[in-house]
């Protein structure tokens, strides 16, 4: 086997890479030469990928398929919920149906400890199945599409699997910007549309940890902020040069509200306590009730540390005045 | 009247409020400390009487305004799907 081994804060990846082409191994080499390490450590995760020929196709074993329901249908009961979760979960179904039949697929479902919990994501042209007890992926992809659809649902699969696994090492990945000012670490969490990336292109001359994606860790001394694995900071640096040694310890969180004066209010921790659990967190519906359990108390130890605000601002960068004046106070 | 709570719920105090998360549905509620600890006395065995005494007990309040507040307490739980009636 041929494996692609990195870094995700303190997780340790093993990426079966030996059934890619070229193309595609040089691309994620690329992507995670920042994040690449290969220290002989135990692997906190590993990801095989598994080509699947659609010729192998048969009908999938009803055992298999109540399985698949199953697991669809637990993820399907947490929040956000969808206005009609059955059909949610039939059109996830269809579209695994491609490798759902393939004797491998069903081999490995079958061989799991407890496959009540084990976790499917439907991706491009196939599917991701973890077993948190062993913290060993399959990626099955059909494999005459083992071109650009495969590169994305290998990306997919990194993020989705991360995002699953950073509670182990007291880290959570959340959807927001991260600014590095003088020393200062700052998060900035919103919806979409509230204003992220704007906010991100307003902070010339700071350093722009993350534009999307943003892993948050605890140590001993507090929380730090770093760059999630393959967010591509769009606008301020190209592709392949995601970095993983951009991290700040973190000072301040903002929650954006768009405006047309810049003010801070300071939030109640409980209230974005409840708000980052609601919003922010990647695939928090997809987690085990161990990884939730420690989220939750990580984040409530976040807010209880670490101050945050909502931040009115007006489309211009001098929301900054307001942030710095506020921190000069505190 | 008895209730008991349709799964895990995680509680972290924050002051005089508590946060809570309904591990089924990953949901989180920002609640009083008063609706908190009647939620953590909600086991299935204890009835509305007792939790109410119980409550009366640990905040000084009279037992016939109190059980009005827990009855209505009930309510909106029933409703966020947090507990379920037995008896």
């Amino acid at each position: 086997m041929d494996y692609l081994k990195f870094n995700i804060s303190r997780l340790y990846y093993l990426l079966d890479i030996s059934c890619l082409r070229r193309k595609i191994r040089e691309r994620l080499f690329n992507q995670f030469h920042n994040f690449l390490k290969d220290n002989g450590d135990t692997p906190s995760e590993t990801i095989d990928i598994i080509p699947i020929n659609s010729w192998e196709r048969r009908r999938t074993d009803p055992l298999i398929e109540n399985l698949i329901g199953k697991s669809l249908k637990k993820v399907s009961l947490k929040f956000p919920f969808s206005d009609n979760p059955d059909q949610v979960i039939n059109e996830e179904i269809k579209s695994i149906a491609p490798v759902s039949g393939n004797r491998i697929f069903e081999l490995t479902l079958k061989n799991m400890k407890n496959p009540d919990d084990i976790i499917i994501l439907p991706v491009k042209r196939g599917c991701l199945v973890r077993d948190p007890n062993s913290l060993k992926s399959h990626l099955f992809l059909k494999s005459r599409l083992f071109r650009n659809t495969s590169y994305s649902s290998i990306c997919d699969t990194i993020y989705f699997t991360s995002a699953l696994a950073l509670p182990s090492v007291d880290s959570v990945m959340l959807h927001g910007v991260g600014i590095k000012d003088r020393e200062r670490g700052y998060m900035f969490l919103g919806l979409s549309g509230s204003g992220k990336s704007t906010i991100a292109k307003l902070s010339s001359g700071k350093e722009i940890i993350s534009d999307d994606g943003l892993i948050v860790e605890r140590d001993r001394s507090g929380f730090s902020i770093s760059l999630a694995p393959l967010n591509q900071l769009s606008d301020h640096i190209e592709e392949g040069e995601a970095n993983c040694y951009r991290r700040s310890v973190l000072s301040a969180g903002f929650l954006l509200v768009k405006d047309n004066k810049n003010y801070l209010e300071k939030l109640l921790p409980e209230n974005v306590c409840s708000i980052i659990i609601k919003n922010h967190i990647h695939y928090f519906r997809y987690f085990s009730h161990e990884g939730v359990e420690k989220t939750f108390y990580l984040i409530s130890d976040l807010c209880r540390r670490v101050p945050f605000y909502a931040l009115h601002f007006k489309k211009d960068a001098s929301f900054w005045r307001s942030i710095e004046d506020e921190m000069s106070r505190i | 009247m008895i209730f008991r709570k349709n799964g895990k719920i995680l509680f972290e105090r924050f002051g005089t409020r508590t946060l809570i998360l309904d591990l089924k549905k990953n949901l989180p509620y920002v609640l009083n400390n008063v609706a908190a600890n009647v939620l953590i006395k909600t086991d299935g065995i204890k009835d509305l009487n007792t939790i109410t005494r119980e409550i009366c007990a640990e905040y000084d309040v009279e037992y016939s305004r109190a059980i009005k507040e827990i009855e209505g307490l009930y309510d909106e739980f029933r409703s966020k799907g947090l507990v379920t009636r037995t008896a």
